[in-house]
C-alpha cells in the first residue's frame, strides 16, 4: 500500500472517533477489532516465515541480528536524548 | 512481558511449517493482509479519536516538546544504521527496524508488507526486545542516560507499556514529557518505517 493511503485511512479513523458518530457498541468494538487484526496480522507473517523454504534454519542468526540491532537502536535514541537534554540544560544555565 | 505476540508467531510459524495453509491460499491471504492493514490503521485511528487525553496531550505540545521524540527516532534510526552496516545487513532495514520505536506489531507488519517475512521477522523480534530490555533494565537507563535520555530509549512504548516503569525509577515530573513523546512517536512510526525502508536501497 502506498504511504498516502495510511495517512488517509488513519486519518479517516480518527476524524470518526473524535465526531462520536458511530454508535458506542461499535466504537467499543474497534479495540477488539485492532486487538484481533495485530494478532492475525501477526500469526500470517509467522505463517509466511514457516511456509518459505530454509527460513526456519535462520531463526538463530535472525534472533542474533534482531538482538544487537536493538541493543544499537535502544543506545542510539537514549545517548541522542541525552544528548538533547544536556544542550537544554546548557541554554538553560 | 507480554508472552501472547510471541506464542501467535510461533503458531504461525509451526502452521506455516506444517502446511496448514495450502499454496493455492497464497493470493486470497496476501489480499486478507492488505485488507487487515487498512482495518488497522482505521482502527488505530477510531482509538485515538476517542481518546480525550491524546488530544489535550496535542494541543499542549510546543515546538520544543517536538524535540525529545524527533532525538528518540533520529537516534534510534542511526544506532540502527551503524549496527546494520556493521552486520552486514541491507540499510534500508537496519534503519526502519531502528525507527520502529518499540512498536513492534506495526513494524513488523509494515516491513512484511515491503519485504517479506524475513524482514518482519528482523522487525518484530528487534522492537519487541527493546520494550522488554527498557522495562527489564529501567533504572540502569535512567542512571545511564538521565530520565529524558530513559523517556527516549523507550520510543512509542513511553506513552503505555514502559510509562509506569519510566514513573517508577524517574519519577512524576517526567510522566507527561513520556507520554507526549510516545504520542508523537505513535503517530510518526507508522510513516517513518515504509519511508526509511525505501530511502535507503
Amino acid at each position: 500500500m502506498p504511504l498516502w493511503s495510511f495517512a488517509l485511512l488513519l486519518a479517516a479513523g480518527i476524524a470518526i472517533g473524535r465526531r462520536g458518530r458511530l454508535p458506542d457498541r461499535l466504537l467499543a468494538l474497534s479495540g477488539r477489532a485492532l486487538t484481533v487484526s495485530v494478532y492475525g496480522l501477526i500469526f500470517l507473517i509467522g505463517a509466511g516465515m514457516g511456509a518459505k523454504a530454509g527460513l526456519l534454519g535462520e531463526i538463530g542468526p535472525l534472533a542474533l541480528r534482531s538482538v544487537l540491532l536493538a541493543l544499537f537502536a535502544t543506545l542510539g535514541a537514549a545517548l541522542a536524548c541525552a544528548g538533547v537534554a544536556r544542550l537544554e540544560a546548557r541554554r538553560g544555565s | 512481558m507480554d508472552p501472547r505476540p510471541l506464542l501467535v508467531l510461533a503458531a504461525g510459524i509451526g502452521a506455516g511449517a506444517l502446511g496448514l495453509l495450502p499454496q493455492a491460499w497464497a493470493p486470497g491471504i496476501d489480499a486478507g493482509v492488505q485488507l487487515a492493514l487498512a482495518a488497522l490503521f482505521v482502527c488505530i485511528g477510531l482509538e485515538v479519536g476517542r481518546d480525550e487525553a491524546f488530544f489535550e496531550t496535542l494541543r499542549g505540545l510546543r515546538l520544543s516538546s517536538l524535540l525529545l521524540p524527533a532525538a528518540s527516532l533520529i537516534g534510534g534510526t542511526a544506532g540502527g544504521l551503524l549496527g546494520g552496516a556493521l552486520l552486514g545487513m541491507p540499510l534500508g532495514l537496519a534503519a526502519a527496524t531502528g525507527a520502529g520505536s518499540g512498536y513492534y506489531s506495526l513494524t513488523s507488519i509494515l516491513l512484511k508488507e515491503a519485504a517479506g517475512p524475513e524482514a518482519a521477522a528482523v522487525g518484530f523480534f528487534a522492537n519487541l526486545l527493546r520494550e522488554s530490555a527498557i522495562i527489564a533494565a529501567m533504572p540502569l537507563f535512567v542512571r545511564l542516560f538521565g530520565p529524558k535520555g530513559a523517556v527516549g530509549a523507550a520510543g512509542a512504548t513511553a506513552m503505555d507499556t514502559a510509562l509506569p516503569f519510566i514513573v517508577s525509577s524517574a519519577g512524576k515530573d517526567v510522566a507527561l514529557l513520556s507520554f507526549a513523546s510516545g504520542v508523537v512517536l505513535t503517530l510518526v512510526v507508522p510513516f517513518a518505517v515504509p519511508f526509511l525502508y525505501r530511502l535507503f536501497p
